[in-house]
């Protein structure tokens, strides 16, 4: 088996999603949510068996990433890459890649997972009307906020 | 792809802080290579290598976890159903050694299984070490684990860290299954341990 199929297959046990979720709702009842327990949350979604699941979890991370904490700015974008994959909007995917490509260029993780898409795009005939504004048309992230993100993401 | 003899196929987690070099060692491992550059995991990176021991071929499906904070609630879930655990801590950073208590206790409460447990420690080409040898094999002996000192960098006991652990899991009856079943085990008849079936 292909070792990105593992991966974007990867599913989550549901006791696990129900575990995260009690904690989101706890905080959002209480009207103060933790960007750290919206991540869980939304990475648990992402990982879950069910579409409708995916949705929420990148609507979480989408949030997660325009309220802007620089230092997960990539890690938000992967798992909305990830999420958009499942839900087969390819275009969005790859646009996500790209954006992390731009500031960590040798990021092998999303090298793999572009390729993988890109593969999938082929097979079901897709490439070629995708691909032309490259990154920035979905997220509109500026300059600014991808030196933010280079600057985080440096060791 | 699922090889014509492979004897099994199992599943090894590598953990430990942010930075120690979990991806690094894993790179040395599967494609010999090495990056000073290397990216922070996101989440959790996964390969596939297989591994002829005593002549016995094993699949490894390895999971190298992100050490950072923010993945640290989840990447227990990816526990599950390990035969093997690297614990890597980086010789010149004492936090990443004393954290290892923490991360004993989330495989203790995590894992599905009992697991074989290998220390590394790595970056021991670097000359401003603070963890001695003597205090990683201590660790090591009180938690029943395998140990070794190495560099991703290097190579020096990288391979051997995968290998010793692959081995130990194979010797320990319980922990794994056939792939394909009906297979014989190539042991060295000496090497042979109690209670381990050839069958
Ligand atoms: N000198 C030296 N540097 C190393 C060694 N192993 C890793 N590094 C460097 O240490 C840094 C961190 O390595 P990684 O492999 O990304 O660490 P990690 O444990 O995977 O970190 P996370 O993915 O954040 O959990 C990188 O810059 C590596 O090049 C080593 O043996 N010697
Ligand atoms: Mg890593």
């Amino acid at each position: 088996m292909n070792k990105m199929d593992v991966i974007i297959k990867d599913v989550i046990n549901p006791d696990e999603i129900m575990k995260f979720e009690e904690k989101y709702k706890k905080e959002e009842a209480m009207g103060c949510i933790c960007p750290e327990t919206q991540f869980e949350y939304a990475w648990c979604l992402v990982r879950s068996p069910y579409a409708d699941d995916w949705k929420t979890g990148f609507e979480l991370l989408k949030k997660l990433y325009d309220i802007g904490d620089d230092h997960a700015k990539r890690d938000y974008l992967y798992y909305m890459a990830i999420a958009k994959f499942k839900m087969k909007k390819y275009d969005d995917a790859l646009e996500y890649c790209q954006a992390i490509l731009k500031v960590q260029p040798q990021n092998h993780q999303v090298k793999q997972l572009k390729a993988y898409i890109e593969s999938k795009m082929k097979k079901e005939g897709l490439l070629g009307m995708a691909v032309i504004g490259g990154a920035g048309l979905v997220l509109g992230i500026g300059a600014a906020a991808l030196a933010a993100i280079a600057v985080a993401s440096k060791k | 792809m699922d090889g014509e003899d492979v004897l099994t196929t199992l599943k090894i987690l590598i953990i430990g802080d942010s930075g120690v070099g979990k991806s690094s060692l894993l790179l040395r491992f599967t494609d010999d290579k090495f990056d000073p550059d290397q990216s922070a995991t996101i989440g959790v990176d996964f390969k596939v290598k297989s591994l002829t021991i005593d002549g016995n071929t094993v699949k490894l499906a390895i999971w190298d976890t992100a050490g950072q904070e923010r993945f640290r609630t989840l990447t227990p879930s990816y526990y599950r159903g390990a035969q093997g655990v690297i614990f890597v801590y980086d010789c010149t950073r004492k936090d990443s050694f004393t954290r290892l208590d923490t991360w004993l206790s989330e495989v203790d409460t995590y894992s599905t299984k009992p697991t074989i447990k290998m220390l590394v420690g790595n970056k021991i080409d670097k000359e401003d070490r603070v963890v001695t040898r003597d205090e990683g094999l201590k660790f090591a002996r009180r938690h029943r684990m395998l140990f070794i000192e190495a560099s991703a960098k290097t190579r020096d006991g990288v391979e051997y860290a995968f290998e010793e652990l692959v081995e130990k899991i194979i010797q320990t009856p319980g922990l794994w299954e056939h792939d394909g079943g009906g297979k014989k085990i190539k042991l060295d008849s000496e090497q042979q341990p109690a209670g381990l079936c050839s069958c």
